[in-house]
């Protein structure tokens, strides 16, 4: 029973040590799915033509950007097919990166001058208004409350909520179907909060990630995870043999670039390049190559320059 | 002194001990067998779940991630022991305005959860504060008010005598704080302060809510991308508890080393209890 | 601070669930937390050794993944309560809480056995009680007076360690804040202050009712 902590401490120490160093595969593991893009929809990597002599005059941010000579852009690290950090290498992949990446070629930047930097739902507006990062390419849903504090560019896509289902799973065809049955979504989320008002009669379970929701559903503790389309088409490219989007959406969430409020003149810059890889197909190819896997083919959004 | 509890078992005694003993083993096991069970009929336990944590990028990405949550924790350990220390001596100070106003901060710093504060960091900066310091100063607040809690009952504990001695060789109270009581509150609290320094290495788990990525993220991020959220957290929950044993481990050795009693008299009051844990050990 | 006065219900039901979380996993880890304390200082060495791991297993483990396998794998073993799934995540919040606090429960009533005379244990048995007796007849009573100001301290951090709760379905003050700031992203400041005022509220409330019971069974010092 009396063991010095000397021996523990060395046991765990060496424990570590073998764990650590002794018996690792060299690499990195191949991502399960198409969580970075293409492993399933077959698409390789879209590259986008970097602009040359780019000049805004009046945006304090390009100004930031070009003295630095490159671009911080808040993005999402937990969502598949969205924004993921791979957690062998660092990198970030899906479909926010790829906006992120083409807006910063419209804006002169190759991808080797943009750092990612993960945001989440409660540091998004406080980063934009620091100026800790350029722009938020993040699921980040255009609305009024949030235009009182940030500037959205955009949108990039409109998003509608939905539900993700298992793949054998015939009996939820949409919201009206979910009496009695049990759905996941994210606390404080407004999916949440639109299936607690509106469809009263579903039994609502709230967890912090997703990522959580999902794992319930393929665990059958739940029926349904839901929230935007976008995002649950992610989880669904990852696993498209055991799970599928219901493909009903019931609200209309556009995703917009979030700017630093009051930078008219970049916003204008960020508008047109949507517009323009919307027109030559960047913008089609940044989607087949990300969420491509789940099986749709969205309309292109039209931008609102309000 | 948890033997002085019962009597030296006599042969029926031991028989019952045993019987007991194999009891609680088969119920272990039986436990065990039905959680092992489970986990693999539901598919956790197979290969490819488990798969990715063979390759050397993943442990280096892992140890980077324990590095992260390392490193925050060790520097909010630093800053609570300041910040306690200060708050202590201000609580144990003569002038009776002090006293009140370190007590009113002390009772308030302790009430929010840690999670709170680090909000309150993030937005009344409006971001200007990394999400680093945030939660390094949200993890401060809250335990530098525990650890002057813990540092004051050390002064208090310190005999009487001490400080009248300290005082009649002339030393100004500052000096008397300073050079005779706090090294004997460090000595006496070291089980409390290092089990403070376990809470804060969990609690700084937390950050992960504004942005931080330390171990637990880093983990269910992996869960995410090879959708194995189980093993992930079974093998982050190990890493956390062999770090906080290793942390245990190394209070042990420091606290004998430091001890002043006699190994003998140590060697009388065992099985130790870390009789002060209690304090503020959450 | 309009934000909060158009949001009472919401501030309400979170102030509610954070105390129905507390009231619960208070009584639970007590209970837990004792029978824990009385294997660790049991006469068989199995039993000593099962406590000793339990404590030192979850104690060092961050309350969010202990939380995280009580609601993920409790379901998995086949293990649920109740057909509302509200309560079926309310009971696995409150046994993950439980679970975790009751280490500590159990390391202070350890450390409050340890200031009980000698003598009083060696005069129980004297007079020829075993060891459970000696245990609850005599020792525990002690004990408990003994522990009153650090349990005192646990109960304040259960208090605020049902905030972790809110990421498992559970609805409390952090998710009421949580709810308020993704509907209002211009009002965040006053959200915080009235949380903040809510949690101190609450622990003041907690500490109070323990200084009350330390004056009316504590040990003076």
């Amino acid at each position: 029973m009396k063991r010095s902590p000397l021996t523990v401490l060395a046991a765990t120490a060496a424990t570590a040590t073998l764990v650590l160093t002794g018996c690792g595969q060299e690499g990195s593991p191949t991502t399960g799915g198409a969580a970075g893009g293409g492993a399933t929809s077959g698409a390789s990597a879209p590259t986008y033509d970097v602009a040359a002599d780019v000049a805004l005059t009046g945006s304090p941010t390009f100004d930031k950007i070009t003295s630095a000579g490159r671009v911080v852009v808040g993005v999402k690290a937990d969502q598949p097919g969205l924004g993921l950090r791979s957690a062998a290498s660092g990198e970030y992949a899906g479909f926010d990166i790829e906006i992120a990446k083409l807006v910063a070629a419209s804006l002169g930047l190759t991808p080797d001058q943009i750092e990612f930097k993960e945001t989440v739902s409660a540091n998004r507006e406080p980063f934009l208004q620091q100026g800790q990062v350029d722009m938020v390419v993040a699921t980040y849903t255009i609305n009024d409350k949030r235009k009182e504090v940030v500037d959205f560019a955009g949108p990039y896509y409109v998003a509608g909520q939905d539900l993700l289902v298992r793949k054998d799973d015939t009996s939820i065809t949409g919201p009206d179907s979910l009496a009695g049955k049990k759905v996941c979504s994210v606390e404080g989320s407004t999916p949440a909060t639109r299936i607690e008002t509106e469809y009263p009669q579903a039994q609502l379970v709230k967890l912090d990630t997703y990522s959580k929701c999902v794992d319930q559903l393929t665990a059958n503790s739940v029926d349904a995870v839901t929230t935007d389309d976008a995002i649950l088409r992610g989880y669904a490219a990852q696993q498209p043999d055991a799970l599928k989007v219901v493909g009903a959406p019931f609200s209309e969430e556009p995703y917009g670039i979030g700017l630093p409020k009051g930078d008219t003149v970049l916003r204008g810059a960020v508008n047109d390049a949507i517009e323009q890889a919307v027109t030559d197909g960047d913008w089609k190819a940044a989607y087949d190559f990300t969420l491509g896997g789940s099986g749709t083919d969205p309309e292109p959004p039209t931008v609102d320059r309000y | 002194m948890s033997s002085v509890l019962y009597d030296a078992p006599g042969p029926r005694a031991r028989l019952r001990n045993r019987v007991y003993t194999a009891l609680g083993i088969l119920l272990v096991l039986v436990v065990l067998g039905a959680v092992v069970w489970r986990l693999d009929f539901a598919g956790q336990l197979a290969r490819s779940k488990w798969d990715p944590f063979i390759y050397q990028d993943i442990q280096t990405a892992l140890l980077r991630a324990w590095w992260a949550t390392v490193r925050v924790a060790l520097v909010a350990v630093a800053l609570s022991l300041a910040l306690g220390t200060v708050l202590a001596v201000l609580r144990l100070s003569t002038v009776r305005a002090l006293r009140w106003i370190t007590t009113g901060l002390v009772e308030f710093l302790r009430a929010p959860p840690v999670l709170l504060m680090m909000f309150w960091f993030l937005y009344a900066s409006r971001g200007a504060i990394p999400v680093f310091w945030c939660a390094v100063l949200g993890l401060t607040l809250y335990n530098g008010a525990i650890i002057s809690e813990i540092l004051r009952a050390g002064v208090l504990a310190v005999p009487k005598g001490q400080r009248e001695a300290a005082f009649a060789l002339g030393l100004t109270s500052g000096q008397v704080m300073r050079m005779v009581l706090l090294p004997q509150a460090v000595r006496s609290m070291l089980p409390s302060i290092v089990a403070q320094v376990v809470v804060v290495l969990k609690d700084s788990a937390l950050a992960y809510i504004i942005g931080y990525t330390e171990l637990l993220r880093w983990g269910t991020n992996l869960g995410t991308e090879f959708f194995n959220l189980v093993p992930a957290s079974i093998v982050i929950a190990v890493v956390y508890i062999g770090t906080n044993m290793v942390i245990a481990g190394l209070a042990k050795l420091l606290e004998r080393r430091l001890s002043t009693t006699a190994p003998r008299a140590r060697a009388a009051a065992a099985p130790r209890t870390p009789a002060q844990v209690g304090g503020g050990a959450l | 601070m309009q934000v909060l006065l158009d949001n009472l219900g919401t501030f309400g039901r979170g102030a509610w669930g954070t105390v129905v979380l507390f009231a619960w996993s208070a009584v639970g880890s007590l209970v837990l937390g004792t029978l824990l304390a009385c294997l660790r200082v049991a006469p068989s060495a199995a039993m000593r050794a099962a406590g000793t791991a339990y404590v030192n297993l979850v104690r060092n483990t961050p309350l969010t993944l202990v939380m995280f396998f009580s609601v993920l794998a409790l379901p998995q073993l086949q293990i649920r309560f109740g057909d509302s799934l509200n309560t079926q995540f309310r009971v696995f919040a409150v046994l993950a809480l439980v679970a975790y606090t009751s280490c500590f429960v159990c390391e202070a009533i350890r450390s409050g056995i340890n200031t009980v005379p000698v003598g009083q244990a060696e005069a129980a048995r004297a007079i020829g009680l075993p060891f459970g007796q000696v245990l609850t007849l005599v020792v525990l009573p002690q004990a408990f007076r003994a522990v009153v100001p650090p349990m005192g301290n646990i109960f304040i951090a259960l208090v605020k360690n049902t905030s972790v709760a809110s990421a498992f379905s559970n609805y409390e003050l952090i998710s009421a804040m949580r709810n308020l700031i993704e509907q209002n992203g211009n009002a965040v400041i006053s959200i915080l202050v009235g949380i903040t005022a809510a949690y101190v509220l609450l622990v003041a409330v907690v500490a109070l009712a323990f200084n009350r019971l330390e004056r009316a069974v504590g040990v003076p010092a």
